[in-house]
């Protein structure tokens, strides 16, 4: 069965200044949604808020279940992850241990769900026992790609993943996504390089001071002569 | 040559006792960023719940089996009250500047030692003899006694129990991670606020058990006998680099080793000098201390 979350009107507000200014939309299972907009948009405090990082109003709707009154980590019980911009990755611990951190709330085997990262990234089973700050960007950024589905979310939401990974990196990555999608993950992606998204993405929103303004599907919006000119070069 | 070696031993007996208070300061201090005042009253009321549990529960003759009652009892005991100090006197304050804990945590602190001498009584009480001391045997001279292979055996045990925690478990991964990133934790599943009373429970057991030892080698309790050695504890924390495990190790052990120097070669009154004039040069010249590196095994 499809699962999907819904987000109906929501505001986030940082003190006075208004971030997000009630944004509805929604994304599903076995699908990838794709979230474009300038710098300073509200993409990543959209997916701050989903995630039950920052304070906000509105509703979030999972398979007819009310988020918001979750806490980050409830929210990850029920299946939704979040890749941070900017990684997040803990320094001071090991490429292993960030990763075992990512099925804290798992009382499966760890061993299994590290092995699988480890082959889906194989440059991080080379650097098991690295500490997390020391990894290149590029590394740093699989790593973080990696710990999230360490937790085996339903709905996986990735902030600017390809940010500071080489084109052919980019490439193998978005490979990833599209045969993690195809397993039925849902995965709710914002991106600077436009094109490269919308290309993988079955439905798409463009944001603009906190609200959308334009939606569609990815090959619809990569033929938008708005997007064209503001998001694709 | 012989009363170097006894002078070690006792300093290393006395520097074990350090390093498991100081690694106290260092827990929380690394997780929270403040130092935790109170955790020296901690470590008193550890010593008086083993005196009472040792009246109530009748111990009369010496045994290993009391000595072991009496020290978890202790440690179980003020892992709930480090538990309990967390919950109602800095938690609330999380929020709010960190001067604002730091006063509480003295209030605390105070209100231990004076609140303890209305219930317990500000005399000085004779702890019970838990188990009896003994000259074991004799190296090179120096005369080893039970008391200081238990204080070596329990702290060396304790050392292990909390480095398996921190480093092997899920539990002390998260310890790790709060420390570095609380705003990241979150998204792991982590709830801070439990990582945060598992840290002050642990430490808090570790000062339980502390001051059971002393108080068996030393058996005279007061609600005003944890503030030289918490003193010293928390210099040692500096000493090592607050935040630091292995440094509050390595430093509770050289301010240990340091001070029974200054006992045995004649210069016993200048022993609590010694705590103070180690602060100040570690402050002067080297405030991260000897381990206070920004990536290493900061929890
Ligand atoms: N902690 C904060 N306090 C105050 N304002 C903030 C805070 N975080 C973000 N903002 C503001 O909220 C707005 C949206 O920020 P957000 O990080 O969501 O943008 P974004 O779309 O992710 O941009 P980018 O593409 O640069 O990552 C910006 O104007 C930003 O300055
Ligand atoms: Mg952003």
């Amino acid at each position: 069965m499809k699962s999907s979350i819904i987000v109906k009107d929501l505001h986030v507000n940082y003190g006075l200044i208004t971030a997000v200014r009630g944004i509805s939309f929604s994304f599903s299972s076995g699908e990838i949604t794709c979230l474009i907009g300038c710098n300073g948009a509200g993409k990543s405090t959209t997916l701050k808020a989903l995630a039950g990082l920052l304070p906000h109003s509105g509703q979030i709707i999972f398979d007819s279940k009310n988020m918001q009154v979750l806490s980050t980590p409830e929210r990850l019980k029920q299946g939704i992850a979040l890749c941070p911009e900017g990684r997040g990755i803990f320094p001071n611990l090991t490429v292993t241990e960030n990763l075992q951190l990512g099925a804290y709330s798992k009382k499966t085997k760890l061993s299994d769900l590290l092995d699988r990262q480890f082959d889906m990234f194989p440059r991080l089973a080379e650097r098991r026992q690295q500490q997390g700050g020391t990894l290149s960007g590029g590394e740093q950024q699989m790593l973080a790609i990696a710990r999230a589905l360490m937790s085996e979310p339903k709905m996986l939401m990735l902030d600017e993943p390809s940010l500071g990974l080489a084109p052919i990196i980019i490439e193998q990555i978005f490979q990833k996504f599209e045969d993690l999608r195809k397993t039925g993950l849902g995965i709710l992606l914002i991106e600077q390089n436009a094109s490269l998204a919308l290309e993988i993405s079955s439905s798409a929103y463009v944001l603009e001071t906190g609200e959308i303004i334009l939606h569609g599907t990815g090959a619809e919006l990569l033929k938008d002569s708005r997007v064209q000119q503001s998001y694709l070069s | 040559m012989e009363e170097f070696l006894q002078h070690s031993l006792n300093g290393l007996s006395f520097g074990s006792i350090y390093a498991l208070v100081a690694l106290g300061y260092t827990m929380v201090y690394g997780i929270l960023g403040m130092i935790n005042f109170a955790h020296s009253e901690i470590y008193m009321m550890g010593a008086f719940m083993c005196y009472y549990f040792a009246l109530w529960m009748g111990f009369q003759t010496p045994s290993p089996i009391n000595f072991t009652l009496g020290l978890l009892f202790a440690g179980l005991m003020a892992g709930a009250i480090g538990f309990l100090v967390e919950k109602f006197a800095y938690k609330p304050l999380r929020k709010s500047p960190k001067m604002n804990s730091l006063i509480t945590a003295i209030g605390v602190s105070i209100l231990f030692q004076y609140g303890g001498q209305i219930i317990f009584g500000a005399n000085p009480k004779s702890f019970p003899t838990l188990i009896e001391d003994q000259n074991l045997f004799e190296i090179a001279g120096s005369q080893i006694h039970l008391i200081d292979l238990l204080i070596y055996g329990v702290s060396a045990l304790a050392l292990l129990g909390l480095h398996f925690i921190i480093y092997k478990t899920q539990t002390g991964r998260a310890m790790r991670a709060v420390s570095s990133r609380p705003d990241m934790s979150p998204l792991m599943g982590i709830d801070n606020n439990k990582i945060i009373s598992m840290t002050f429970i642990i430490g808090s057991v570790l000062a339980g058990i502390a001051a059971v030892l002393v108080s068996i080698k030393y058996p005279k309790i007061d609600p005003m006998m944890g503030s030289k050695i918490g003193m010293s504890a928390f210099v040692a924390a500096v000493f090592g680099g607050i935040g630091s495990l292995h440094g509050a190790i390595i430093g509770g052990l050289m301010l240990g080793v340091g001070e029974y120097y200054l006992i045995g070669y004649g210069a016993s009154t200048y022993r609590d000098a010694l705590s103070f004039t180690v602060l100040i040069l570690i402050l002067l010249y080297k405030p991260t201390g000897l381990f206070g590196s920004q990536l290493k095994e900061k929890i």
